[in-house]
């Protein structure tokens, strides 16, 4: 039976896309809204919680992951698509939320005095104002954790055991296990597994060039 | 009403403390509800799966647990003694080392020399920059598997050149000696296009007219490029080298369909050790110990390297 048919394959990609697309859209949720009061609001402690914040970008994943594991054990999200997700978007929050500050901050000061000075409120700008004109750096930001959750291999492996929920990383290296020199299907499996990413990449090149160069710089 | 008539004043120079009196008030509130709102899920999160599994570690790593139930059997630091008591260790670190020291040697030159001819304008240099990019965005497990089959002794492509000249093919990643070698090089091939395209970016902010100044006052090509755009991409080349050190040490994707840190160990990173001895046998604090010194090698090196390489940045 050809892969591109089988139910394995979309089981994969399916699982692959509900892991990326929840990641994604609590990054942008939660890392604009505290961009937003780090980029905007003045209080005191600000410069220390985003130091506090930025200490996420010195350590990989990997070195908690036991704890991790434990922990996502003990909230009973072992085995869930959340288990993966929220654990990724905490890594993945230090980076996003420089990014998007950094990008907020250009956005005229004045702006902001007027539209609060005529009776808007902070959330109705960071809604109505803040948003809307972000979108270049949204969807930078969108992009690179997509592709990152998308590619992720150590957490899924760690808090997963169902089959049935594997995203598509995790499912290649059981399916190289069960064929192991049949490397026709293997390739084929490779080749239709990697076709999203490099059709997303086509599409959004830009955005990915931009976001991984530029969050570089700043790290 | 009143705030509209604030805003007003300071226009007709009735100085300064009238509307800073009227908006405070208000815009007090309105901060405070955003810092209420907006700030909590990130902090709640960050501080739930990032420092507190990290200090759970430094914890973990006293016992002797297998995970279940509550930790009990404390043993102090015999966790680290264990580790750094096995020689897997050192050869993982030993093998992170060679990482760096291929990404600095090989890596880093090739994206440089790359990145300084793709970032001038010719037909064709957008689509061979993409291309060269392609391999940093592929997943890392994708990249082994296709790679563990280009090793293949019997099917791939390194078997195929051997037989063309009549020897018998090696099995690359099977050997202790080959193995670690065959993973550098697919690093190698992974990372150079994210490095070239820091470089590019680099180079296309720089200000063209030093280069023209340096050439029109009788500096070669050479020259120019060696005492004018090399040192001016010192920052971009510091930063490089940081990424290419803070990615070795947390490398494993690519590993495990290579190699899986095999044979014999001889090919594992840090990752790929901890994963193997720690997670795979949910020996948690022993894990926790290596997760420890992990985390104090990377956090060490990030700030030294800063306080010495970034100073400015």
């Amino acid at each position: 039976m050809p892969i591109s048919c089988s139910q394995r394959y979309w089981q994969l990609l399916r699982n692959s896309l509900i892991i990326s697309t929840l990641t994604v859209t609590l990054t942008l949720i939660v890392a604009s809204m505290a961009a937003f009061a780090f980029a905007h609001v003045k209080f005191y402690g600000s410069s220390m919680l985003l130091s506090y914040l930025t200490l996420g970008l010195l350590f990989p994943a990997a070195t908690a992951v036991l704890p991790l594991f434990i922990k996502v054990r003990d909230l009973g999200l072992l085995d869930t698509y959340f288990g993966v997700a929220l654990p990724q978007v905490a890594f993945g929050l230090a980076m996003s939320v420089l990014l998007l500050r950094r990008f907020f901050k250009d956005i005229p000061h004045e702006l902001l005095e007027a539209a609060l000075v005529d009776g808007c409120s902070y959330v109705k700008f960071f809604r109505y104002v803040t948003l809307p004109l972000s979108r270049p750096i949204l969807a930078t930001v969108g992009t690179i954790t997509f592709v990152n959750s998308w590619n992720a291999y150590l957490l899924p492996l760690v808090m997963l055991n169902t089959d049935a929920l594997y995203p598509w990383p995790l499912g290649i290296m059981v399916y190289q296990g069960e064929y192991s020199s049949e490397w026709h299907l293997i390739l084929a499996f490779i080749t239709l597994t990697i076709l999203p990413t490099i059709i997303l990449f086509l599409i959004a090149q830009k955005h990915i060039v931009a976001g991984l160069t530029a969050g570089a710089v700043k790290g | 009403m009143a705030r509209r008539i604030a805003i007003a004043s300071p226009v007709g120079a009735a100085g300064e403390a009238a509307p800073q009196v009227a908006v405070r008030g208000p815009s007090w509130d309105g901060r405070f509800t955003v810092l209420i709102l907006f700030l909590p899920p990130a902090l709640l999160l960050f501080t739930l799966f990032v420092v507190l599994p990290i200090g759970e570690a430094a914890w973990y790593s006293g016992f002797n647990w297998n995970g279940f139930g509550r930790p009990t059997n404390w043993i102090g630091f015999d966790n680290y003694r264990f580790v750094l008591e096995t020689r897997a260790f050192w050869l993982a670190l030993r093998n992170n080392g060679l990482i760096i020291a291929v990404s600095l040697a090989i890596q880093l030159p090739l994206a440089l020399t790359l990145a300084l001819i793709l970032a001038e304008r010719f037909r064709g240099a957008v689509a061979l920059r993409m291309l060269f990019f392609m391999p940093y965005i592929l997943a890392e497990i994708a990249t082994g598997l296709i790679f563990s089959f280009v090793y293949d002794g019997d099917y791939g492509l390194v078997a195929s050149i051997w037989r063309t000249f009549g020897a018998e093919p090696p099995h690359l990643l099977a050997s202790t000696d080959t193995a670690m070698l065959a993973v550098l090089i697919v690093i190698v091939w992974k990372y150079f296009g994210f490095h070239m395209m820091l470089f590019i970016a680099a180079l296309q902010g720089l200000d063209k007219s030093l280069v023209e100044a340096a050439r029109i006052d009788g500096a070669t090509r050479s020259q120019a490029l060696r005492h004018v755009v090399i040192p001016l991409l010192y920052p971009t080349i510091r930063l490089s080298v940081f990424f290419a050190i803070v990615g070795s040490l947390q490398l494993f994707d690519l590993v495990m369909p290579l190699t899986r840190g095999g044979p014999a160990d001889s090919s594992n990173t840090m990752v790929s050790f901890l994963y193997n001895n720690g997670i795979s046998r949910m020996r948690v604090g022993y894990g926790s110990a290596i997760g420890v010194i992990l985390f104090v090698i990377c956090v060490t090196f990030a700030f030294t390297y800063k306080r010495w390489f970034m100073r400015d940045e």
